[in-house]
């Protein structure tokens, strides 16, 4: 385990990072990601999710990196932790590929997003350091299960609602799941990349609402809709 | 009114008016002489039983009219000369007499008299035998009685043979009392019937309306079927005469309620005129009753002629059939009751057949027509109705049929679902694991095997593509997203980026998840390529419904010239026969600007597909 200090980064400015990923290889280089990028910081590390919500309460991190899958359980119950922790602290899955159910179950249940650990070392720093905008990191894949979801016998309404999308909205997930970037994203609606990535944030928020949206997402898992 | 109300109603009066002196001209009933028989136009009336005084008459003979209840009796004595002693047996035959009599042949009596039943509208045929006639003068004596107040009369008898008389007999009282007993008894049987459908209809009071004017109709038709006075005179005679001028309120109050109105002030006029007819009668000497009720049935005339008006008003109420049923009965009905209080009140010139019991058989079958032809409709609706029920269950059923079998689709959908993510999570977790755990091990450890890392890495991409195939079964577009997604990384490595122009959803001929995999796998071929060969800064992926492009602004290469060295790479193979399996056209075209693949998708295979 590698401290914050150790990396001789300023602790007053850098923001702290929770890391609870049983594979140590896997672990060892999220570590590495994290203090090689600017701002961030990693505050603990943790191989099961017992350890992992243990130094939740313990270090009081700013951001949550969950494996789901841990030994003595589903990183969703940390994600679960993060969200109902009464300070601020984002939640973000680590995922190998970013399968969609399991992520789609993250969000639900408060995840600001997830990062690839499969990705460039460059991107899980730059994801974090997203999140930490105020964005949150979105797939294609996500993207288009959103619209299908939140899209579902509501048609898109000017106005923001508790459910159901705003055009801008789904301007903006229909990009997504295009595989446009943030950026280009703004640049096409002439908008700033952070507006993109709070309206992402808002759209998760959306997520969480009705307890109708459980049935739909549900409705979508088994292929109804 | 508007004017055209007016001329109805006056074409109404008029046809009455019409239909009224025709029964009157047709004379129906009337007594002519009969071949082989004596007939008795003239006689002499007696001042007393034996017949000291005499004056000669003429028939018919009408007793003068007087306010008197009691009986007025009459003795008549006819001369009947005879040639020859009949052979058979000789009858006399009288048409038409009121109200009952004793007859006498040559002094012997040969019917008495039936009192107190008043035979008024009844023939009598009363055989004589041969051996109380004689050859040369015979005498005929009758002994007439009747009520004062309604005239007795007396029209022209026969004497001749009983098989003469006897058909021209039969004939007459068919008509008369045989008929009148005939609407008794249907009278009797649909006030039954429409009474008993009431009961169980009490909403519809057309049921009620037409079963008490059936059960007048009886009352009026014992007076004319059998002569049966029930109670006391004045009581029988305001009973039966005003029970006719009910049935007219009854029956105008059926086609009220059949046609949906509200009940007319003719209704209501009528209702007093008989009340007060029946205060008036109880109060009035018995000897007034019959001109009473005479008069209150001439007022009874304005009501049946309403009955009609209303018919007419609301003609568009009924079908034009029903109408012509109902007008062609209605007319002919009030006609016949303006026949019959016209023989109340006149004598002369005589009529000699009452024919008024045939009204409420004409207008039952008018009403009976009305409701079978609303029971025909009513039945038609219902059957419009059973089929449309029906066709509602059949589509109902048809419904049901399609939700069960979504149901087993969803179900079937749901396993393969729930098997493919159990393979994914195994692909995801185990293999992707080991390869990202393995990936971390090398360069945690800076094993430096350059080969080993990348194979693992296009291992690892590889497999994250056929995950992603599998998430993204029904849009290209994402997977080409996520393809990015997984390339992005790669890409910043060799200092490329990507220039991303996704501007629809490309339409694959054949749609599908493996379908999507092979140009996935096409399009990271391409992108490889470039990556490893082509070095270019920047990297075009556009993609619209019809055709997918990469190209890069990299130096380009020599395509004849490689393939004439057999250098052509297995990528490019590889890329050409996905792309020929998929029944998708690529080109290649490579210059010193730079390397394009294009993919076209043959946009009618995929509408003939559909």
């Amino acid at each position: 385990m590698r401290l914050a200090q150790e990396t001789g980064q300023d602790l007053v400015t850098d923001q702290t990072v929770l890391i609870i990923e049983d594979r140590p290889d896997i672990a060892a280089r999220l570590t590495e990601a994290v203090n090689a990028t600017d701002g961030i910081t990693v505050a603990g590390q943790a191989g099961t999710l017992d350890q992992g919500i243990n130094l939740l309460y313990d270090r009081r991190p700013r951001v949550v990196l969950v494996d789901i899958g841990l030994p003595d359980g589903s990183g969703i119950d940390a994600v679960k932790a993060s969200a109902a922790a009464d300070w601020e602290v984002d939640a973000l899955v680590v995922s190998i590929f970013g399968d969609e159910a399991r992520v789609f179950e993250a969000l639900q249940a408060g995840a600001k997003g997830y990062i690839l650990k499969s990705g460039a070392l460059r991107q899980i720093g730059d994801d974090i350091l997203a999140v930490l905008e105020g964005g949150s990191p979105i797939s294609p894949s996500i993207a288009r299960h959103l619209l299908s979801v939140l899209s579902t016998g509501a048609a898109p309404k000017p106005e923001a609602s508790d459910s159901g999308l705003t055009d801008r909205e789904t301007e903006i997930l229909r990009a997504v799941a295009r595989g446009y970037k943030r950026h280009e994203i703004g640049t096409q609606l002439g908008i700033s990349a952070g507006t993109v990535g709070n309206h992402i944030t808002n759209i998760y928020r959306k997520l969480k609402v009705g307890s109708n949206m459980e049935a739909v997402v549900q409705a979508t898992k088994i292929g109804v809709l | 009114m508007t004017a055209q109300a007016w001329r109805g109603g006056i074409v109404l009066l008029v046809s009455v008016a019409v239909l009224t002196w025709g029964v009157y001209a047709l004379n129906f009933g009337r007594i002519v002489p009969i071949d082989g028989a004596q007939m008795f136009t003239s006689g002499q009336l007696c001042a007393q039983p034996e017949c000291r005084d005499a004056r000669p008459v003429d028939l018919p003979y009408f007793a003068p009219r007087a306010f008197d209840d009691a009986l007025e009796t009459l003795h008549f004595r006819f001369e009947a000369p005879l040639e020859a002693l009949p052979d058979g047996l000789y009858a006399v035959y009288l048409p038409k007499y009121s109200d009952n009599l004793d007859l006498f042949v040559n002094g012997a009596l040969v019917r008495a008299n039936t009192l107190p039943l008043r035979k008024w509208n009844t023939p009598l045929l009363v055989p004589v035998p041969a051996r109380l006639l004689q050859e040369g003068p015979n005498r005929i004596a009758l002994t007439l009685y009747g009520p004062k107040a309604e005239a007795p009369d007396l029209q022209a008898l026969f004497l001749g043979p009983y098989s003469v008389l006897k058909p021209h007999y039969d004939t007459r009282w068919f008509w008369g009392p045989g008929l009148a007993r005939f609407a008794f008894g249907l009278m009797l049987l649909l006030s039954g019937v429409l009474l008993l459908i009431w009961q169980s209809r009490r909403a519809e009071r057309g049921y009620l309306w037409l079963g008490l004017s059936c059960l007048a109709a009886v009352i009026f038709l014992i007076h004319y079927a059998f002569g049966q006075a029930l109670g006391s005179y004045r009581i029988w005679t305001m009973t039966w005469a005003l029970s006719a001028s009910f049935y007219v309120l009854l029956v105008l109050k059926f086609i009220s309620s059949f046609l949906g109105q509200p009940p007319s002030l003719a209704e209501r006029v009528h209702f007093f005129v008989l009340v007060a007819g029946v205060v008036v009668i109880l109060l009035a000497p018995p000897g007034y009753s019959f001109a009473l009720v005479a008069s209150v049935n001439v007022l009874t005339v304005f009501p049946a002629v309403a009955v009609l008006g209303v018919l007419w008003r609301n003609r568009s109420a009924l079908s034009p059939f029903d109408f012509t049923v109902l007008a062609l009965c209605l007319a002919p009905s009030v006609a016949l009751g303006c026949f019959e209080v016209w023989m109340m009140g006149f004598n002369t010139p005589s009529r000699s057949m009452h024919l008024f019991h045939i009204m409420p058989i004409i207008m039952s079958f008018a009403c009976l027509w009305l409701i079978v032809s609303q029971l025909i409709a009513s039945m038609g609706g219902l059957e419009r109705l059973t089929a449309a029920q029906s066709e509602i269950i059949a589509a109902k059923s048809r419904e049901l049929e399609d939700s069960f079998a979504r149901l087993a689709e969803v179900e079937k959908r749901q396993a393969i679902s729930q098997e493919r993510d159990r393979i994914m999570l195994d692909l995801h977790d185990g293999i992707g694991g080991h390869l990202v755990s393995t990936l971390a091990y090398i360069k945690a450890n800076d094993l430096g095997d350059a080969t080993l890392e990348r194979a693992l890495e296009e291992a690892l991409r590889d497999l994250a593509l056929m995950l992603d195939s599998m998430e993204n079964t029904d849009s290209l577009a994402t997977l080409l997203g996520m393809l990015r997604t997984r390339l992005e990384g790669l890409l910043e490595e060799h200092g490329l980026e990507f220039d991303w122009q996704i501007h629809g959803e490309p339409e694959v001929p054949v749609p599908g998840p493996s379908q999507n995999l092979h140009v996935a796998r096409i399009v990271q071929e391409a992108i490889t390529n470039v990556i490893k060969h082509a070095k270019a800064d920047t990297i075009t992926v556009y993609a619209d419904e019809a055709r997918i492009e990469i190209a890069d602004n990299g130096r380009g290469f020599d395509q004849v010239a490689q393939a004439a060295s057999g250098q052509i790479g297995h990528g490019l193979l590889g890329m050409k026969r996905r792309a020929q399996a998929l029944g998708v056209d690529l080109t290649l075209r490579s210059d010193a600007d730079g390397t394009r693949v294009r993919l076209d998708f043959p946009q009618e295979v995929r509408r003939a597909a559909e």
